[in-house]
């Protein structure tokens, strides 16, 4: 009797451990680990190798407030690849948590939850080496312009713009600068610091970037809607801003003052 | 229930997203139909080339013979990525400024003249040798016993086959969207991105689909009207 009444005693001590343990772990999909996506590599904010759908040593600036945010809540994190072109479908998601340069807006929000805002972004025009520099937006209109799917880049030609020619639509970003290297694109609307850190990684494959479109976008980690991590990470995030991790982080891997690129209006 | 029904086949989606997915089906429709009449023609030239005598044809079967088996070989999409990025780089004069459209047509027709190039040629061999030699001692030379004995019956034979093939022409259209080609599945994908609905894709289907039926229907009344032939022959 009383060795069952100290065996009941310890479970109940377990159950009760085991629940404060419950209380305080992340609701992450596997337990003590975090899934991070990052999608099509983009130089300076998620650049590595891929293996099917996972991520090899990626490295840059979401890789980086990834990994703090997986230290700071005790977790291993988990590279993998999540396609850009399914990223707001709504459902479901592979990921505890995805950094893809994603610009926070309503209608995406539909869809998805996002986090605080980790970097602010503009809109830049990358051009190939044979296109005429544009002087403002108006030039613009007349050129043959390309963009990603789904992206603020391609909303802004289509719903702003309204140039005379079709833009070249890709899958992935890859595939548009490759069309801007081989001069079937004239000028790639992307966000500024993606371009700006492509061009500077490969001067050779591109024209200039002839200004930036001033749209004031941020970007947000995106979690499945309604996740329980959202406010989680949000806070962390919040947390690295404040201790001045972010500010570091992007001196590291950007030391380009992109508010320094001239204004195309 | 009902999300699957809203997610999947709304009538309010289906309505806003139909003159989009129209504009961009109508590119997949000249792909499709200027890719095969490319592709009859070269499939039959290859097919006849492949099947020529003598030694001194020699390199030229083997020609035909590696371009058959790179290309049939090679997925449609890897090909299409091929032309639509590898040639514009190449800078060459003319060939190097042509659209997507046509970079995306010419991928189909190395694709699919490869396909139907093996079909005009087991066409080609199912008709019987003593046909040919019958035909030569009657004094034909060896391109009119092709071209009045052997095609006919060939190309009779390999019709089913070869609307199968267009059938899977018809459908590939879609892949070349990669290289940048703003057809119907990029119309449908923006659709449903922008909206987070499929119902997009299914207005897509529905096209694909409505352009298969008959072409299926035909190829079974062509089946039908052989065999009654072919019966009728053997009484």
């Amino acid at each position: 009797m009383k060795r069952f009444a100290a065996l009941a005693a310890a479970s109940a001590l377990a159950i009760g451990l085991a629940a404060t343990a419950g209380a305080s772990a992340p609701p992450v999909m596997h337990q003590g680990q975090l899934v991070v996506g990052f999608g099509d590599p983009a130089v300076n904010f998620a650049n590595g190798t891929l293996r099917g759908s996972n991520y090899l040593n990626p490295k840059g600036y979401e890789v980086d407030i990834a990994s703090a945010i997986a230290k700071r809540l005790h977790l291993t994190p988990k590279w993998i690849y999540t396609p850009w072109a399914k990223l707001f479908a709504p459902g479901a998601k592979g990921f505890d948590v995805s950094f893809q340069e994603a610009t926070i807006t309503a209608q995406r929000k539909k869809t998805v939850d996002f986090t605080s805002s980790y970097f602010d972004a503009n809109q830049g025009v990358l051009l190939s080496k044979k296109a005429k520099v544009p002087h403002s937006i108006a030039d613009l209109k007349n050129m043959q312009l390309c963009a990603q799917t789904d992206t603020t880049g391609l909303q802004w030609i289509q719903q702003k713009l309204h140039p005379t020619k079709q833009p070249l639509i890709y899958q992935a970003t890859a595939a548009a600068f490759v069309a801007v290297h081989i001069g079937r694109c004239d000028a790639f609307i992307m966000d500024t610091p993606i371009v700006a850190s492509e061009r500077k990684a490969r001067p050779n494959n591109y024209g200039p970037i002839a200004g930036q479109i001033i749209t004031h976008e941020q970007y947000g980690a995106v979690l499945q809607k309604g996740s329980k991590l959202t406010p989680i990470i949000s806070a962390q995030i919040d947390a690295l801003w404040k201790n001045g991790t972010i500010a570091k982080l992007q001196k590291k891997w950007f030391n380009v003052n992109f508010s320094r690129v001239p204004v195309l209006k | 229930m009902h999300t699957v029904l809203h997610t999947f086949a709304s009538p309010h989606d289906f309505r806003v997203a139909l003159p989009n997915v129209w504009a961009g089906f109508q590119v997949n429709l000249k792909m499709m139909v200027v890719a095969e009449a490319l592709v009859l023609v070269l499939a039959l030239a290859i097919a006849v080339v492949r099947g020529l005598p003598g030694r001194g044809a020699g390199p030229f079967r083997a020609l035909a013979i590696v371009y058959t088996d790179v290309f049939r070989g090679t997925p449609l999409i890897l090909v299409a990525f091929l032309v639509g990025f590898g040639v514009p780089a190449l800078n060459i004069h003319f060939v190097s400024t042509r659209s997507n459209f046509t970079y995306g047509v010419t991928a189909l027709t190395l694709v699919y003249t490869a396909y139907v190039t093996e079909v005009y040629r087991a066409g080609i061999e199912s008709v019987h040798p003593s046909q040919r030699m019958a035909a030569r001692s009657l004094g034909l030379s060896y391109l009119q016993a092709l071209r009045y004995v052997v095609l006919p019956q060939a190309v009779r034979r390999v019709i089913p086959p070869l609307l199968n093939d267009f059938i899977g022409l018809q459908k590939d259209t879609a892949l070349v969207v990669v290289i940048g080609v703003a057809e119907a599945v990029e119309q449908a994908q923006g659709y449903s991105q922008t909206y987070a609905n499929f119902t997009s894709y299914v207005v897509a289907a529905v096209f694909f689909i409505l352009l298969t039926i008959p072409l299926a229907r035909f190829t079974d009344h062509l089946i039908l009207l052989r065999e009654r032939r072919e019966r009728a022959l053997a009484t």
